[in-house]
């Protein structure tokens, strides 16, 4: 059984190292997989580049850095999903659900709206900005729902809820006042990878692993928290504790993911479901699975996002939601019936 | 060569450039005027001026496309200072230069025109072009002093649609040729660069012409909420081309013509 779980790990791996390799390939022009191991291998070893032409700056500077950043967004979001869930013990939670979408929000509304800048870029600005929104957002929201007492999972959904609609109507009310740069916010709010690179990928990067793999050390934690409350004490786990170091390492996933590509909906909030399918409901083996397969998911998403319209380029974040929501449906739909 | 462009950035670019790719329907039109048309082997799907336009590569609208930009390998890429910072960024640290014009009035049409000669190794054309385009400024301001425009301009509204009622405020380009037309510009008095005005503040300030750059003049004339005012009563509202009057372009310039002989008709009526 555990060895089956780990063949198909290993599976969802192969399978996401095909979808990169492919993404890596398509687009404008079509740079197949030996020449784009050749560029790779040039770049590396120092070699000149320019024997590739425009191909060569496509691949090292467009497209690989855009299918890295899919595939950390998706393991970011998926993985802060399946954290979410388990906390709430609810399988409606989503990353977004502290309020970490709202602050990020904020963050990039205020930069793109009053157009800010750090060492005179914009972008990072908004990266900076929106990380740190969702963030202090997600922080409040736990600070909120403490300052009750004996703390509930049920006050922190309502806090999350509450400030999160307040700062939608901020944010609309920025909006209509700093409507001269409302096409740039409206297309940051819908979630999109277009124009981010390596500086992206390098935030991204040490966030996702790291809060990764501290969530996936509490991975025995996590199953306990699926108990009621008396039976994960006296199982001796100090419930308290694992929930919040839970609700960081969920909200400083999501934080990564959002502030790097804006608003993304239903990968956190699918990929769980499906994970759990074909895994079971063990985090140490859903954990991983779900990292995957949120990365295989964004990258065919992103692919399918810039190439489908072109030259136009379609927000991700509207693709993941067309195909996620229906199908979310579906599984809602079969989970009534098995009933 | 190492030349400050319209958005006060400082831009490097290596020899006269023969592969431009051009950003905005704007800066299209204008490298046409000056004769740099050859030189541009990309332009966004909004480009639509001068015809030849229609077989560049397309690359992109308000979003660029960063991979077929790159794929195009342009010398230089030419943008309105309305870019968004973020795209200039990005085409910047691919290697190309971006250079931005900004024309938010004639004055800045005319300057960019004169920039643009000279970024692309057309400066005799693009001079010939901006004497050209003052002489016809000036003929407007003669045609004005012996009307009774000089008196008395024409109020005018203009609007960018009969729904939202977006209009053009102080300051900008279309202001600017309300004015040199012989007309009063009634937005000039709102708050905003590109207002949206009220309905009270339309029948109050009770405009003798309407112009439209989209929408339906049907839209004002069936509905009795604007029977009371001047412009409606005297079937006196205009569509204008958008692309002729919504883009900073020497095709503006010469548009005044057009527009001033719609005022002159106003008042001769009157």
């Amino acid at each position: 059984m555990i060895q089956q779980k780990r063949r198909l790990l290993l599976l969802f791996l192969a399978i996401l190292v095909v979808c990169m390799l492919l993404a890596v390939g398509v687009g404008t022009i079509t740079i197949p997989p030996r020449q784009t191991v050749q560029i790779i291998w040039s770049a590396l070893s120092g070699s000149d580049l320019t024997q590739f032409g425009a191909g060569s700056t496509i691949l090292l500077n467009l497209r690989l850095p855009r299918v890295l950043l899919a595939a950390l967004v998706g393991a970011a979001l998926a993985a802060a999903g399946t954290a979410f869930q388990a906390f709430f013990c609810n399988p409606l939670a989503d990353p977004y659900i502290v309020g970490v979408s709202a602050g990020a929000a904020l963050g990039a509304t205020i930069v793109l709206g009053f157009q800010l800048a750090i060492f005179g870029s914009q972008a990072v600005a908004v990266t900076v900005s929106s990380f740190t929104g969702a963030v202090a957002v997600s922080y409040l929201v736990y600070w909120i729902a403490q300052r009750r007492a004996g703390f509930s999972s049920l006050v922190l959904l309502l806090a999350g809820m509450a400030v999160s609609a307040f700062l939608s109507a901020v944010i609309s009310l920025l909006m209509v006042i700093k409507s001269k740069n409302l096409s740039e916010t409206v297309f940051w709010l819908m979630g999109g990878l277009a124009g981010r690179g390596w500086r992206e990928v390098g935030l991204a990067f040490p966030l996702v692993t790291i809060g990764f793999l501290a969530l996936w050390k509490l991975s025995k934690e996590l199953n306990l928290l699926l108990l009621s409350t008396e039976e994960a004490q006296s199982l001796g786990l100090d419930v308290q504790s694992t929930r919040r170091k839970v609700l960081a390492l969920g909200s400083l996933l999501a934080a990564a993911a959002v502030s790097v590509s804006g608003l993304i909906g239903f990968v956190g909030l699918i990929v769980p479901h499906l994970v759990r399918l074909i895994l079971g409901p063990d985090h140490r083996y859903l954990l991983p699975g779900s990292l995957l397969f949120g990365s295989i998911l964004l990258v065919l998403a992103d692919l399918v996002a810039r190439t489908v319209a072109a030259p136009l380029e379609l927000p991700v974040g509207a693709i993941t939601s067309l195909c996620g929501g229906p199908f979310f449906l579906y599984l809602l739909v079969q989970a009534k019936q098995e009933q | 060569m190492v030349i400050v462009d319209g958005a006060k950035r400082i831009v490097e670019i290596s020899k006269p450039p023969n592969r431009i790719v051009s950003l905005s329907p704007g800066t299209t039109e204008m490298l046409f005027a000056i004769g740099a048309g050859e030189q541009v082997i990309g332009a966004t799907s909004w480009c639509n001026y001068p015809e030849q336009v229609l077989s560049l590569p397309k690359v992109g609208d308000m979003n660029v496309n960063f991979e077929i930009v790159a794929a195009l390998l342009p010398d230089l890429i030419i943008g309105d200072a309305s870019l968004q910072p973020a795209t200039a960024e990005r085409l910047e640290s691919l290697g190309f230069p971006v250079f931005l014009i900004q024309a938010l009035n004639i004055t800045g049409i005319l300057d960019s025109l004169e920039l643009l000669g000279r970024v692309t190794g057309n400066l005799d054309i693009a001079q010939t072009l901006v004497i050209e385009l003052v002489e016809d400024l000036r003929t407007y301001r003669k045609a004005i002093a012996s009307s009774p425009l000089q008196a008395q301009p024409v109020t005018t509204l203009l609007l960018f649609g009969t729904d939202q009622l977006y209009s053009a405020g102080n300051g900008t380009y279309l202001d600017e040729v309300i004015r040199r037309a012989g007309g009063d510009n009634i937005a000039a008095g709102a708050r905003g660069q590109w207002p949206q005005l009220s309905e009270e503040y339309i029948l109050a300030r009770d405009p003798e012409i309407i112009l439209l750059t989209f929408g339906d003049p049907a839209d004002f004339l069936n509905k009795s909420k604007w029977r009371q005012i001047k412009a409606v009563r005297n079937n006196n509202i205009f569509s204008l081309d958008p692309d002729q009057y919504n883009r900073p372009t020497p095709r503006l310039i010469k548009g005044i013509a057009n527009i001033q002989n719609l005022f002159l008709q106003v008042r001769k009526e009157g």
